[in-house]
């Protein structure tokens, strides 16, 4: 036995092994669990409401009992900036902030006033905001719709990012990540494309603004509301402790939504809410809601499909389905559209309304340079098929399997995808944002030309304004 | 013939020191520079690199049992060599020391801590410096061992970036001098064939082997322009944004980082990799104290070694900003020195003995 010890003891790796061994263990054992000590953020927002910042966390905890359970909180802070925002959350959470698990970062249209990459690369430089996580805009507070997004997780299972994840495959046909953003915003256009979701009160009566934590209650404030949400934050400065219940979460026509009432209420600034889906051309929808805990009224998560468009990073525009509809006709991964038009008025009969789908699409493009000028064409042959004919006519509804398309038909809805493409880049003109690649595809074909004609008209904002587009639409009943 | 190793080990050494400081911070630190033109810095600093592996077999066929030092002591004197041999310490150590600094600031990320460097340190240290007591041949052997494991994470972090959108980033936006430029700059990462130079005697020479020795140099060098260009066709414009290039190919694949947790697959290839380069490092600092302090042996080097190290960590590099800054300003003449100069003066070596053989044979 000795001499095996001895013999142990010769290979000096095996001291090191139990020295490491002493060391080590007792601090490992003795050492709390980590998410004692960090924070998991799985959902991060920054609010800015004239010189100062709210940053959001909803974080994540784990809790061990008989079964296991998730809790979410939304947790924040203020401060002069965005780092002393976050250290303040940071306090009135009790734990480091761990944003490398944030899906989502939500920030309110009053930080994209200005360069948002400003506040956004403290976050991903310094504090490791990993780049994947979704951006997104609001129209009310970023707050507000962390809160909301935790009920309607509890409700119907459905996390924030999801949301916009179908809107970014289905409407942006962009990725909508922070990575996303720095792609257009380090692009020669400096465009990019941000996914949009609102908060609206189901009644009207709730108040927007930054929230709760402007009421400066005390150091922390405790609110608890819908299904299991709680909502700590802190101001910094003053003293004392708030708490207070939130209600149970009911569901309504078209809506999930959690808990109403229970927080407090925020001085607010204007806001835009919305309706339910266009008329007219292309289709829109109203997504999900759930609520959150703040706020005189029950709080709604809407999903119109909108994004925002981003220029230098700055908010320049709210873009409707429609617009975006026709930003991506140049996509060849965005279909499923519905183009719905009317049939001119004939005699007495009512006129009928067409709705197609783009079921396929196939996209030849060219660039060149005429005269010197650029000249973008491109033929779309769109597969299109017949999902509804709405009029007085009901046999024709189910008339869904084979389809022909009119002469008459097939020109209004030339005109109609024409018309959407003519705004669509009409506000991109005006915007002087190209999130199509319209750059891209000239610097891509004819580099030398490019780079003479952008020396010509003095940087690549101003190219979009000279190329000439001539889109041509093959309609193919499919 | 106890420290000897085979053609095929030392193959394997090669690649591994091929993937030294180019998988993680590199791509983006030359694309801030030289945007994706930094592929053609990349070629082009490969084919130099690989141009010293026929002078160091050509080496080997004609001085096939002597070592370094001894062929170095014969053409430029003992104070020539041993003068080789300390710039030899110096780029080895600064070597070694980016890598772990680069190492890690990735797992500091990864593993969610803020200080955990005395953790790192304790984990690398005691393992280079068995490897260097053991021998080169158990080193080689361990490295022979892991090395299917190694390339399969590595090429399978290369393959998932299919599963993202990629598409081919812009060519020649940056100018020919700044490419060139380059190639001095970025020296210091490169040229690191000189730790086969300095084991040239411990390697049981095969002439059948040659082919498997170029396969070995030529699969590293495929392996890393590969990374490069699937992490600039990934990532295009942003590419300067992401520091840890073959981790971040499998972070970013899924979106919304459904499967996110299959970055432990880029962790455990990044963490083995690091772990036989610090070891082949620390042997090559070892291997130039012991030549130019015959006197001492190998444990005398290794406890230098240590020392250095921590003390140039914490007094004076500390930062790995400093670090990564000083691989850009001043350590290229030593990458320049050793990677290219020092082959091309082999090759002359072998040139004066071959006419010294005709001198003798006339």
């Amino acid at each position: 036995m000795k001499k095996q010890i001895k013999k142990l003891f010769q290979n000096p790796m095996i001291l090191v092994f139990i020295i490491i061994l002493i060391f080590f263990t007792p601090q490992s054992l003795y050492s709390p669990g980590q998410n004692r000590e960090v924070g998991v953020v799985v959902g991060i927002g920054i609010d800015r409401q004239a010189d100062e910042f709210e940053v959001s966390l909803l974080t994540f905890i784990p809790t061990a009992q008989q079964s296991y359970e998730q809790m979410n909180s939304v947790i924040s802070g203020k401060g002069e900036t965005v780092a002393k925002a976050l250290y303040n959350a940071q306090i009135a959470m009790g734990r480091k902030v761990g944003l490398s698990h944030a899906k989502t970062t939500v920030v309110n249209q009053e930080l994209l006033k200005e360069d948002v990459a400003e506040y956004i690369d403290y976050l991903s430089r310094v504090a490791s905001l990993s780049e994947n996580t979704v951006f997104i805009c609001t129209d009310t507070s970023a707050k507000e719709l962390l809160q909301a997004s935790i009920s309607l997780e509890s409700t119907v299972g459905m996390q924030l990012e999801q949301i916009i994840g179908y809107n970014a495959k289905n409407l942006y046909v962009t990725d909508t990540s922070l990575e996303a953003f720095y792609k257009g915003y380090y692009s020669n256009a400096k465009s990019s494309l941000i996914g949009f979701i609102s908060v609206e009160c189901e009644d009207g009566s709730c108040q927007e603004g930054t929230s709760s934590a402007s009421q400066n209650i005390g150091p922390t404030q405790i609110n608890t509301a819908g299904t299991g949400a709680n909502d700590v934050s802190s101001s910094g400065g003053s003293n004392g402790a708030s708490r207070s219940g939130g209600g149970e979460g009911t569901s309504t026509t078209n809506s999930v939504s959690g808990g109403s009432g229970g927080g407090d209420s925020s001085p607010g600034g204007g806001s835009e809410s919305s309706g339910g889906s266009s008329g007219g051309s292309g289709g829109s929808g109203s997504g999900g809601s759930g609520s959150g805990g703040s706020g005189g009224g029950e709080k709604k998560i809407l999903n119109e499909g909108k994004a925002v468009l981003l220029k230098n990073g700055k908010l320049m525009e709210t873009l409707s389905v429609d617009l975006l509809n026709g930003i991506n006709l140049l996509n060849i991964e965005s279909i499923n559209q519905i183009i719905t038009i009317e049939e001119d008025k004939k005699d007495d009969r009512t006129p009928l309304k067409y709705s197609y789908r783009i079921k396929n699409k196939r996209i030849s493009t060219v660039t060149k340079f005429e005269n010197g000028y650029p000249i973008y064409g491109a033929q779309l042959i769109l597969g299109l098929e017949l999902v509804e004919i709405d009029g007085n006519h009901e046999n024709l509804k189910v008339n869904t399997e084979f389809s022909d398309i009119k002469p008459e038909i097939r020109k209004k809805i030339d005109q109609n995808l024409k018309r959407q493409f003519t705004d669509a880049i009409e506000v991109l003109r005006k915007n002087r944002a190209d999130v199509i690649g319209i750059n891209e595809a000239f610097f891509k074909a004819h580099r030398k030309e490019y780079k003479h004609f952008l020396d010509e008209i003095g940087g690549a904002d101003k190219f979009l304004d000279y190329v000439n587009f001539k889109v041509n639409f093959v309609l193919e009943s499919d | 013939m106890k420290d000897h190793i085979s053609m095929r080990q030392a193959g394997i050494i090669a690649l591994l020191i091929i993937f030294s400081n180019k998988i993680l911070l590199l791509p983006a630190l030359m694309h801030e520079y030289i945007k994706a033109d930094a592929i053609f810095a990349i070629l082009m600093l490969f084919a130099i690199e690989f141009m010293a592996v026929p002078i160091f077999l050509k080496l080997k066929r004609t001085f096939p049992q002597e070592k370094l030092y001894d062929i170095l002591k014969r053409y430029i004197t003992v104070v020539g060599a041993k003068l080789l041999y300390a710039a030899s310490l110096v780029f080895m150590i600064f070597k070694a020391l980016l890598i772990f600094s680069v190492v890690y600031v990735y797992l500091k990320e990864q593993i969610y801590q803020n200080e955990f460097v005395w953790i790192a340190i304790i984990s690398f240290l005691p393992i280079m410096n068995h490897a260097v007591m053991s021998g080169l041949k158990p080193t080689a052997r361990t490295m022979e061992l892991f090395f299917n494991v190694l390339i399969a994470g590595f090429v399978f972090c290369l393959v998932i970036s299919f599963f993202t959108p990629i598409s081919t980033p812009y060519f020649f936006v940056s100018s020919a001098k700044d490419i060139f430029a380059s190639i001095y700059k970025y020296a210091f990462t490169f040229g690191d064939s000189l730790f086969l130079f300095l084991i040239i005697d411990r390697i049981d020479y095969k002439k059948s082997e040659e082919k498997k020795f170029y396969f070995y140099v030529a699969f590293g060098m495929f392996l890393v322009v590969a990374l490069f260009f699937l992490f600039y066709c990934k990532y295009q414009l942003t590419s300067f944004m992401h520091n840890n290039a073959l981790a971040d190919l499998l972070v970013f694949s899924v979106h919304f980082n459904a499967i996110g947790r299959l970055d432990i697959v880029a962790m455990l290839t990044i963490m083995l990799s690091t772990l036989f380069q610090m070891e082949i490092f620390c042997y090559g600092f070892c291997d130039s104290f012991v030549n130019i302090f015959p006197p001492l042996n190998k444990k005398y080097a290794v406890v230098l070694f240590d020392l250095v190290f921590l003390i140039l960590y914490y007094i004076f590099i500390g930062k790995y900003e400093i670090m990564v800054k000083s691989t850009v300003t001043w350590l290229p003449v030593l990458g320049v020195i050793m990677g290219y100069v020092f082959p091309i003066a082999c090759y002359v070596f072998t040139f004066l003995k071959r006419r010294q053989k005709n001198e003798k044979t006339d």
